[in-house]
């Protein structure tokens, strides 16, 4: 039995849950960025699109396939020379960033490819007929037509970066899921693996929440 | 002086991208004068879409060549595409405003990505925005717009560079009937106002009778038929005169010698000369169809009209009822 109360371990956990929004406040906005302009990349060199270079989306659209198929435990085991050449270490939070940005951004740059896509042949052809630049396109039509759109696509991937550091967590990345496995599991203590699964849900829900409210807020500009 | 805006020689345009290659435009040749409302006609899959498409630069022309006040499309660079499309503006069936703008954004939105200044813009938005009555619309988005409301930002946008022509997309086909009238007399309102060329595309015979004053017709990617409606409607055999003006029923596949297809184009003066001249050759008559349209605003007549002598062994000499009536015709006109 344990012979400490659970509460001995608290600050643990708030150092963990500090971890964890480390994590994704570094990773997540990393992974939009990389993501966008992947995914308009994507967008924009498909056949038939308005910059079409068939060679160059095969192969980039490969590239994201091969990110997208590689399991994300194995992932932070492959990078782990280019981790340590970057960070330093390949433990801490800060050492998992580099695996989450190159785990979750492949798929995010789909999410956004699909969220472009809706752009209707319509606007895309009134936007021509008045002369827009590429430049002008992608910035001031294209990107701003879609964000609704976006927006979903940057719930969808904040939830999937949580879950991340959740798995990252189990590789020594800390935070909450490195807390839950470690006191929750190892140590019994059923109250701290409650309050580690509590904390997930709340951070998955606020991020869900803004974004669906957020969404909902624009729905005359859909 | 009279140069065409577009002339447009030998334009081709064809899709071979896939199994089945589609002749969309087959040598179309084309003057449209400056300062017409032409109406661009045809059933689906004539032609008509392509051929605004490669009038605002959407596609190109596999062959021919297309001249804008005397300039070769084909010659120009992006710079020049950008100039151009300032002059030839479009406006869509669907409309295709900006969801995420709101409608003094969208109407702005061709100077704001040419550059000009906020102030510029909003005195030049707040000047079409009265005109085509939108006034306190400024800060709405387009969901919230009615469809007649949505075309209004729509011509409101494609005006804002003040371009010499107006290319209009099946423009009214999503449009109930009454908002298209008041649509085409907003279009023809602000043509009158600021001197701009109308090119429309349509399959409402409607719209052309209604709006326009020269037509066009498309089929298989060919024109078969153009002129002004008022020439037009004065042609012995005319595939735009039957549709603008149409017989109903058998009476327009009735023929012969004694039956004559006659258009009034003063009704009101000119049908009781039927009577006179009929009686001046001794004949009765019996009107086998007739109808009164607005054409371009103007009642037209035509009837379908057999004649009888009433000593029948005397023969119906259509060419000098013909003449006869020709003569009366234009003494009444005059």
């Amino acid at each position: 039995m344990n012979t400490l109360s659970w509460q001995t371990y608290l600050p643990d956990f708030w150092l963990a849950l500090a971890q964890t929004l480390y994590m994704v406040a570094i990773a997540g906005p990393c992974i939009i960025i990389v993501g966008l302009a992947v995914g308009t990349t994507l967008y924009l060199t498909a056949p038939h699109s308005l910059s079409p270079k068939p060679v160059f989306y095969y192969l980039l659209t490969t590239v994201v396939n091969m990110g997208r198929s590689i399991p994300f435990l194995i992932l932070i085991v492959l990078l782990i020379p280019i981790t340590r050449a970057l960070v330093g270490t390949t433990l801490g939070p800060a050492a998992a960033i580099i695996p989450l940005v190159l785990g979750f951004s492949p798929f995010f740059s789909r999410l956004v490819e699909a969220a472009l896509r809706e752009l209707d042949q319509g606007r895309i052809d009134a936007a021509r007929t008045m002369g827009v630049s590429k430049t002008q396109f992608v910035f001031r039509v294209l990107l701003p037509e879609s964000f609704s759109g976006l927006l979903n696509a940057i719930t969808i991937i904040l939830v999937g970066t949580v879950e991340g550091t959740a798995v990252a967590g189990a590789v020594g990345a800390g935070g909450v899921g490195d807390f839950a496995i470690e006191f929750g599991y190892q140590r019994f203590y059923g109250e701290l693996m409650f309050i580690s699964v509590l904390a997930m849900v709340i951070i998955v829900q606020l991020i869900q929440l803004t974004g669906d409210v957020w969404i909902r807020a624009r729905k005359h500009k859909r | 002086m009279n140069e065409p805006i577009f002339r447009l020689s030998r334009v081709t345009k064809l899709f071979d991208d896939n199994a089945a290659p589609v002749l969309a435009l087959d040598g179309v040749d084309l003057d449209v004068a400056r300062g017409s409302f032409l109406g661009i006609v045809g059933t689906s899959g004539a032609g008509k879409s392509t051929l605004l498409r490669v009038l605002n630069l959407l596609d190109t022309p596999s062959s021919g060549t297309i001249e804008f006040n005397g300039r070769n499309l084909a010659e120009l660079n992006a710079k020049g595409q950008r100039e151009y499309l300032s002059k030839v503006a479009t406006i869509f069936q669907h409309f295709n405003l900006f969801h995420g703008k709101t409608v003094f954004d969208n109407i702005t939105f061709p100077l704001a990505i040419r550059g000009v200044p906020f102030k510029e813009r909003a005195e030049r938005a707040r000047a079409l925005i009265n005109r085509v009555g939108l006034e306190g619309r400024e800060g709405h988005y387009p969901s919230q717009l009615s469809g007649g409301q949505k075309q209004r930002v729509g011509i409101a946008r494609a005006l804002i560079t003040r371009p010499e022509v107006l290319l209009c997309d099946e423009a009214t086909s999503a449009l109930d009937s009454q908002t298209t009238q008041t649509i085409l007399d907003l279009l023809a309102e602000l043509k009158q106002l600021y001197g701009f060329t109308v090119i429309l595309i349509t399959h409402s015979w409607e719209v052309i009778r209604y709006a326009c004053d020269a037509a066009v017709l498309l089929e298989h990617g060919k024109v078969t038929e153009a002129g002004l409606l008022r020439e037009v409607i004065q042609r012995e055999r005319s595939v735009l005169k039957d549709h603008i003006l149409p017989l109903n029923g058998d009476a327009a596949w009735q023929k012969g010698p004694d039956t004559l297809d006659l258009i009034f184009e003063n009704p009101e003066t000119q049908t009781d000369l039927l009577a006179k001249v009929a009686n001046a050759l001794s004949m009765d008559f019996s009107i086998l169809s007739g109808r009164v349209d607005n054409v371009g605003k103007r009642p037209i007549a035509r009837f379908k009209v057999r004649f009888r002598p009433r000593h029948p062994p005397a023969m119906v000499d259509v060419e000098q009822v013909k003449r006869l009536l020709a003569e009366a015709m234009s003494a009444v006109t005059l």
